[in-house]
């Protein structure tokens, strides 16, 4: 039932490359994890190592039946991991979903058994900015998850984001948002001290750094989770570290490298 | 009550039992009884219990043999046939007086010693004394000093109370810009006058601080050096001046030329251990120049540091003793440094040490003057008599070659009754310093020691008995490094020659008893003089051992640890590895990468996870690591705040430097090992030496939350 929905104000962040891996951590542990793409890039799927010619995706059905369930659209990758792509679309496609997204109950009501099933872990993948999909589940997210990069830049989205400017209310109701300081190079001073920075005034919405590690590039080029590329990467141990102190945020149970999902929400 | 019945006893038992004891003459065969049943019951007593009373029993009882033989040598041994018998007689006395001397002198010193705890600093950082550090420099590469200076910049102690002076002697300019690049206060002077000691006089014109800590600039400290040391001066206003131990991470030239990597005890740990403890306990702690705190405002009582001798620190430690300041000794390694780095530097630096107390014992004998407690007195005395054995040290060298070549018997009376009250007398001597001070110094080590130095001390020692006021100080040099093994003998050149004649003597002295119508010598005294001289002649070996210079290549001191970090490849591939080791020039860590990858995407840079911050360093592969395990870098650039930082992992954690524990000392092992270090020296074999820190893994901060 968690929901964890990855998003920024800035685009080529990392939000798909964070989504991917995260599932595949979560997935490996022994979470049940669908990784849900609400970016009509499509591109989430490749990192699952979907052909780029099967263009699938729940959007497909959206002007025939505009309530049909998700999960029959569902893909599964592996044992435990499951995408949902959002498929090749129209304009009009985009539109209608849209419309359905802004209906109140739309995902809680129609989509339940994605957004509100107790044992599965939801990570969902936002087009850059401001998008109809992200303030729609915002609804029914648990948390929020903020990747930027450790630039210069990164210190007015720091403000953007303590001001809830980005929806204009709220990224979620229940656990708030934590920014990820992505492709962190340590070797540049100014990366260094954007992190103290956010150490010293976001620390508690900081929830840790990735670094730059080319083998995320490769690792995607190959359609490939990056542990699986470079069992050394580093980029994947900061990721794997990043999904542990999800769970314990999340208050999932992490029992001898398993990590089990207890239903969490009050509803 | 109690106490007038104990001194009651004391006074009707024990002292007249005890004069009897010293005083009562017995035949050889009565003698030998008494004595190995004395001995025999001291062992028995020793074995019940580790308690300290048993060990004052122990000293008692060593004390009472040791006397009754030298009452016995005074009494019985003194009759000469001719002149040159009784000169030599008397010189053989005189030494064996001033080891019966400084005997009683240390078992007093080192009977009860101290476990000084640290004293915690107040809760309010803002009542904290100002502390100035002082590093002062004289000649020494700036590579050496640079390391010192940015641990010192890496201690826990309130910014705006801590202030770092680098007090160069050399007028170095190299000196001055690295402290504007460290931003470290930077202190010189036109003159070079009283070397050291005037060195940090100049200083305290200029600095301000409540306390002043030296370092000198090879001795690097660990984070917590303040806080464990400047809580004792908040506790206690008298409180002038806390001493650490000096500990050395390489090994000195004994370590490495004859240890050759056994786990010996080196030569400091008895007195940074035992002596300085016991010391402590008398409110006795000398200063030995680094490594300590001392109070400003005591020191202004004795016109700053004292510069009468080339030993400055020892002596300035008893004038504030004398105007009734307290001083203490913390026995826990807070900073580490380098031992000096070949056997004639060596000799140079005791050399100085040497010339340094006698000075002391001539200019400002403790004995003498006002202000010191008689512990103090014996304290202080204890130190500068240590320093006369070089003269002893040689007679008791070379007495065996006087009968053995010449005939000449330098001891009255039968070999047999000589030996009888001497036997018990060493025994329990060796056997009771065994039980005081076995996990500090084993057994001949000390008498290896000696030997090593007492034939270039003899003159010095002389000239400065008659001349104190001559001498002047000299830098040791450290941190050079050994390329090849060489034997230096020109430093060991006596020490062949009294091994030479020894060597003959040991066997003219057999040929003699065999050609009885040639010469007219006794079996016994043959036979009494033969062991000697072997003995000693192991001992010189041993010495010589030292000469044998072997090679120690490496630019600076490579610790082990195990740590994660990061390697970054030229393509921009970043990959997590775990340090095995590291040191100021390069590291040595797993390897994560496959030989291919690496001959076409060259690692470029590793970062070394820290709790403190990320630290990157560029580096370049060394070594051929296609087959290896592991990769080995060198640092190629290293900036100064980079440098810190390395500095910051490899010496400032609290825990850095752990007290070696060696096994107790077993007086026969200990024996056998100086003969199979020899065997190892000559045969040039070689236990692997290595550093090892001990240290536990750092928690790592995972990114940066
Ligand atoms: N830690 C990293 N180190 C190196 N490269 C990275 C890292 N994270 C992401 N990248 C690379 O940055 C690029 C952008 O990543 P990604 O597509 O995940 O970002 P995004 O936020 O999803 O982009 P968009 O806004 O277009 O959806 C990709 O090429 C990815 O491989
Ligand atoms: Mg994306």
């Amino acid at each position: 039932m968690p929901v964890i929905s990855i998003c920024s104000p800035k685009g080529g962040v990392g939000k798909t490359t964070l989504t991917s891996n995260l599932a595949y951590v979560f997935a490996k542990a022994g979470t049940k994890v669908v990784a849900i793409d609400l970016d009509p890039q499509n591109a989430m799927r490749l990192y699952f190592g979907q052909p780029l010619q099967d263009d699938r995706g729940f959007i497909s059905k959206i002007e025939t039946d505009p309530n049909a369930d998700w999960v029959d659209a569902l893909i599964n990758v592996d044992r435990n991991l499951f995408v949902l792509p959002f498929g090749k679309s129209r304009q009009a496609q985009r539109l209608i979903l849209d419309a359905k997204l802004a209906e109140e109950g739309y995902l809680r009501d129609r989509q339940s058994t994605i957004f509100c099933n107790p044992d599965i872990l939801v990570l969902a993948d936002f087009p850059p900015g401001y998008s109809v999909a992200l303030k729609a589940l915002s609804e029914v997210t648990d948390l929020t998850l903020v990747p930027l990069i450790a630039d210069a830049a990164s210190i007015s989205q720091f403000s953007m984001l303590q001001n809830d400017e980005l929806l204009e209310g709220p990224l979620n109701h229940r656990l708030g948002y934590y920014i990820v300081l992505n492709m962190v190079d340590n070797r540049i001073k100014l990366n260094r001290e954007i992190q103290e920075f956010a150490t010293h005034n976001m620390s508690e919405h900081l929830l840790g750094m990735v670094h730059a590690d080319t083998s995320v590039v490769e690792a995607a080029a190959l359609q490939q989770p990056v542990a699986e590329f470079n069992h050394n990467s580093s980029a994947a141990f900061d990721i794997e570290v990043l999904a542990k102190k999800l769970a314990t945020i999340l208050g999932f149970e992490v029992k001898q490298g398993t990590i089990l999902i207890n239903p969490l929400r009050d509803q | 009550m109690l106490t007038i019945l104990k001194s009651l006893f004391f006074l009707v038992v024990v002292a007249p039992v005890t004069f009897f004891t010293v005083v009562t003459p017995m035949s050889a065969e009565n003698q030998y009884i008494f004595g190995l049943t004395s001995v025999g019951l001291a062992v028995l007593v020793s074995s019940l219990s580790k308690r300290h009373f048993v060990s004052v029993i122990l000293i008692f009882i060593t004390l009472v043999m040791s006397t009754r033989y030298m009452y016995f040598r005074v009494t019985q041994t003194l009759e000469f046939d001719s002149l040159i018998e009784a000169l030599l007689g008397y010189m053989l006395l005189m030494a064996e007086t001033y080891v019966y001397v400084v005997l009683f002198l240390c078992m007093f010193q080192l009977s009860w010693s101290l476990k000084r705890k640290i004293v915690p600093m107040p809760a309010d950082p803002s009542t904290w004394p100002t502390v100035d550090v002082y590093i002062p420099t004289y000649n020494e590469p700036l590579k050496i000093v640079c390391d010192t200076v940015l641990a010192a910049q890496c201690l826990d102690y309130p910014r705006d109370k801590l202030k770092i002076y680098i007090l160069d002697d050399g007028r170095r300019k190299e000196l001055a810009t690295f402290a504007t690049e460290a931003n470290v206060g930077y202190i010189t002077r036109s003159d070079n006058a009283h070397a050291k000691a005037g060195n940090l006089n100049h200083a305290m014109k200029l600095t301000h601080g409540d306390l002043i800590a030296v370092f000198d600039c090879d001795h690097i400290c660990t984070k917590i050096f303040l806080q464990a040391t400047v809580g004792a001066f908040i506790k206690d206003p008298k409180l002038a001046l806390i001493q650490t131990p000096h500990h050395f991470y390489s090994p000195d030239p004994i370590e490495r030329n004859l240890y050759l990597g056994r786990d010996i005890p080196n030569e400091g740990e008895l007195f940074y251990g035992p002596v300085q403890r016991g010391n402590d306990n008398w409110n006795a702690t000398f200063f030995c120049g680094s490594c300590a705190v001392i109070r400003r405002k005591a020191l202004k009582d004795t016109n700053g540091f004292a510069f009468e001798t080339v030993t400055e620190d020892a002596h300035t430690a008893l004038k504030l003793q004398r105007k009734g300041w307290n001083t203490a000794y913390l026995d826990q390694i807070l900073a580490g440094g380098l031992a000096t780095e070949r056997l004639i530097l060596h000799i140079i630096q005791r050399n100085r040490w040497a010339r340094g107390m006698i000075q002391i014992f001539r200019l400002d004998n403790p004995l003498l003057g006002r202000g010191l407690t008689l512990p103090q007195r014996l304290c202080y005395l204890n130190a500068m008599m240590y320093f006369f054995f070089a003269i002893p040290r040689v007679i008791f060298m070379v007495i065996p070659l006087i009968y053995l070549l010449f005939g000449w018997s330098v001891i009255h009376g039968s070999a047999a009754l000589l030996f009888s009250y001497a036997l018990p007398h060493l025994i329990l001597a060796y056997y009771t310093s065994s039980r005081l001070n076995g996990r500090y110094r084993y057994s001949f080590w000390g008498e290896v020691y000696d030997v090593l130095l007492s034939f270039h001390l003899v003159i010095p020692t002389i000239l400065v008995l008659i001349s104190p006021r001559h001498g002047k100080f000299n830098v040791t040099d450290k941190g050079a490094t050994i390329e090849k093994g060489y034997f230096d003998a020109h430093a060991v050149r006596p020490h062949l020659i009294v091994a030479s004649l020894l060597a003959f003597a040991i066997i003219f002295g057999p040929v003699k008893y065999l050609l009885p119508e040639y010469f007219e010598v006794q079996l016994s005294a043959v036979l009494l003089n033969v062991a000697w001289a072997a003995f000693n002649l192991s001992l010189l070996i041993a010495a010589i051992c030292v000469a044998r210079e072997t090679p120690n290549q490496r630019q600076s001191q490579r610790l082990s640890l195990a740590a994660p970090v990061l390697i970054y490849q030229r393509s921009g591939i970043c990959s997590r590895s775990t340090l095995r080791d590291l040191s100021m020039s390069g590291c040595r860590l797993d390897n994560v990468l496959s030989h291919d990858l690496l001959e076409e995407d060259p690692v470029t840079d590793i970062e070394f996870a820290t709790t403190h911050s990320p630290v990157c360093v560029k580096v370049e592969i060394i070594g051929d690591s296609s087959e290896s395990d592991f990769l080995r870098f060198r640092f190629t650039e290293l900036p100064i705040n980079t440098r810190r930082e390395i500095v910051r992992l490899l010496f400032s954690r609290a825990d850095t430097w752990v007290r070696p524990q060696h096994r107790k000392d077993n007086i026969i092992r200990s024996y056998f090992t100086i003969l199979a270090c020899i065997w190892d020296s000559l045969t040039k074999k070689r236990h692997e030496f290595e550093v090892n820190l001990e240290r536990k893994v750092e928690p790592v901060d995972e990114g940066v939350a």
